[in-house]
């Protein structure tokens, strides 16, 4: 061995590449990835000393210098006995104290389902119904709910968000889309005077929540803080009637072979499995009333699509009303007497996106029994497009500043959501 | 050390010696400095005790190769173009460079590679979107199988949504295959249309992957074939 050098060496330890080849192996391997300086160099192998199992090999280790002939020591890693803070390396995964052999698959505001809905109602046992529940639905319709001059504040809160509060000719999404949710609930809030019982409710911003269940041998995670939440002091009533949750039993689940359901999820090995709602036990609001979640990167490669908008606003509703259940009926898996109701609404500044999530049960094991429902309202615009600056074509202006296309039916059914278990 | 012959080298290249400068500077003005210098030369022996120097050198290629990335993504990485220049820095094939601004997407040539946690044997992936790639002449489809994506090269009439095989197996029969299956050739009818073809199993496509290309596969002989 010592009289090889280099490429021989290597030649005589592998035999592929001389042509010969294995029987199906093949002599050289498919394309991998990476230069090779950048790539990891392999230890030097070790000599055939070592291979022979209770010999003790005779190195040159005591002589201080390379003596040929002799084998080559192998050291054990050397231990300074200090590490200085700016090098400090991580432990490895495996030594960390969380660490757990079974892998979890992790959703955070970040994730982007490829199936988009239709895994997001796999990974939450639920079936979709699209448009509003018929109860909230009414409170759309309704007169006695509407503001006074309700078409021509929601006029003035959009030219305010998108021109008058900020000093820029055209303000980004980052600066108009947190002003104008932020304006629009203050409108319904200024409904409290008709219902004294909205003032029974309080806003919460970057809360954390972390939820974990078991889903046909997968066990997946609701991690993070995204947007604001509107909590209360009494729960919301359920929306659908036992006969309507117990005929969700006959409802099958899509599937989408061949594509496993925990594509685009985070797997990680490190977890903690404990249920956190975001708020400690004598917190005065713990009922979770509305989650809001805003898309406000300007890049449009950076701003989720609105298919993976609904589904983080599925997943995130979800994480909340099963931390919510597990908080109120304990952590084993049941069919839910008092289902869990939660809404959401989730919007980029122009188009909004409105949900409600009932949690039926907490078995989330099985593919059969009841399943959660969910209605989802998509697509919602606010106005078409709102022009900063007025079009001027041939010295008449063809477009005036303002917003086009406008529909007042998106904040009706905003502000029906707000109202929504106060009426 | 190279510094110190440097310096004794420049050193020994005044203009005037030491001594000669001193009564000059006191005595004469700054013009006539200049005269006395032309008549007193250096002398030769003080030249000679000294090695020649190089005052330029020729700068070496820093070559780096844009391809550092060892981990398989999806998303388009970053390339730089070689404008015909190999790694000396000279070109060395003429009429490359130039053009629109690249960025490469990692295209799986080896379809039978099954995800690290799979069962072994045929397994299927779905199409999810077919895409122009800057970097060659064919389109590239992106599939999902399992939790993993990857591009491939995609067939003439590959479209969203198809379902496609990826299998290694050789039965008796010659399989009926469809557009943009992958089988081994031995599983293949003689007549077949292919493309991307690998020369052994598990080499990774290397033949027929440019647009438009196509052979028939046309190997008549019977038995197993590798």
């Amino acid at each position: 061995m010592a009289l090889a050098s280099g490429p021989a060496r290597r030649a005589l330890a592998r035999p592929g590449p001389l042509g010969l080849g294995g029987c199906g192996t093949p002599t050289r391997g498919a394309y991998e990835w990476g230069v090779r300086s950048t790539r990891k160099p392999e230890p030097p192998p070790l000599d055939r000393v070592y291979e022979i199992p209770g010999l003790e090999p005779i190195t040159y280790a005591g002589k201080m210098h390379f003596m040929p002939g002799l084998a080559r020591p192998v050291f054990p890693p050397w231990d300074p006995g200090w590490t200085h803070p700016k090098f400090r390396r991580p432990t490895p995964v495996h030594e960390q104290p969380l660490y757990k052999d079974r892998a979890c698959y992790v959703f955070h505001h970040r994730c982007r389902l490829l199936e988009g809905v239709k895994q997001a109602l796999w990974l939450t046992k639920a079936k979709l119904i699209e448009g509003l529940p018929k109860k909230v639905l009414s409170l759309v319709d309704d007169p006695k709910n509407h503001i006074e001059n309700q078409d021509e504040r929601i006029l003035n809160v959009i030219f305010h968000a998108r021109l008058w509060h900020s000093t820029e000719d055209t303000p980004k999404r980052e600066t108009y889309c947190p002003v104008i949710v932020d304006s629009l609930i203050q409108l319904c809030k200024s409904q409290i005077l008709k219902h004294p019982s909205l003032a029974r409710r309080i806003c919460a911003k970057n809360y954390t929540l972390s939820t974990t269940w078991n889903r046909e041998s997968f066990l997946l995670q609701v991690r993070g803080s995204s947007g604001a939440r509107l909590n209360t002091k009494d729960p919301l009533p359920a929306i659908a009637s036992k006969e309507e949750v117990e005929a969700t039993k006959n409802h099958v689940l899509e599937t989408f072979y061949p594509i496993s359901p925990t594509i685009d999820l985070q797997e990680c090995n490190v977890y903690d499995v404990k249920d956190n709602t975001g708020f400690q036990e004598g917190y005065p609001y713990p009922y979770p009333h509305t989650l809001y979640f805003l898309e406000t990167a300007s890049l449009r490669p950076h701003r989720l699509q609105p298919d993976h908008l609904r589904a983080k606003m599925i997943l995130f509703a979800f994480g909340n009303a099963l931390a919510q259940a597990r908080r109120l009926y304990g952590s084993d898996t049941k069919v839910l007497e008092q289902p869990v109701v939660v809404q959401s609404v989730g919007t980029d500044g122009r188009v909004f996106q409105f949900l409600v999530l009932q949690l039926n049960t907490t078995d989330l094991a099985s593919n059969e029994g009841v399943k959660n429902l969910v209605w989802v309202d998509s697509d919602q615009l606010l106005y078409q497009h709102f022009w900063c600056r007025p079009v001027i074509k041939k010295k008449v202006v063809v477009e005036p500043v303002g917003p086009t296309g406008f529909q007042p039916e998106t904040f009706r059914k905003f502000l029906a959501l707000y109202l929504h278990g106060a009426v | 050390m190279a510094l110190r012959v440097l310096t004794r080298a420049m050193g020994s290249l005044s203009l005037t010696t030491p001594a000669v400068a001193t009564l000059s500077s006191s005595l004469l003005p700054a013009a006539q400095v200049t005269s006395s210098t032309l008549l007193q030369l250096p002398s030769s022996s003080l030249l000679l005790l000294c090695r020649p120097v190089l005052t330029s050198v020729a700068l070496s290629a820093n070559f780096v190769s844009w391809k550092s990335r060892t981990k398989y993504t999806i998303t388009p990485v970053k390339m730089r173009k070689s404008g015909g220049r190999n790694h000396t820095g000279r070109i060395q094939v003429h009429g490359i460079g130039g053009g629109h601004k690249q960025r490469y997407r990692m295209i799986d040539f080896l379809r039978f590679r099954p995800e690290l946690e799979a069962k072994p044997g045929p397994f299927e992936e779905k199409v999810i979107v077919v895409r122009y790639d800057p970097c060659r002449s064919a389109d590239i489809a992106l599939v999902a199988g399992g939790s993993r994506k990857r591009w491939i090269i995609a067939t003439e009439n590959m479209q969203a949504g198809d379902i496609i095989l990826n299998s290694d197996h050789i039965g008796r029969m010659a399989v009926a295959a469809r557009e943009g299956d992958a089988h081994p050739l031995g599983a293949l009818p003689v007549g077949t249309l292919v493309n991307n073809v690998e020369s052994e199993p598990g080499r990774g496509a290397q033949y027929i992957r440019a647009a438009g290309s196509g052979n028939v596969h046309g190997n008549s002989r019977p038995g197993i074939q590798r």
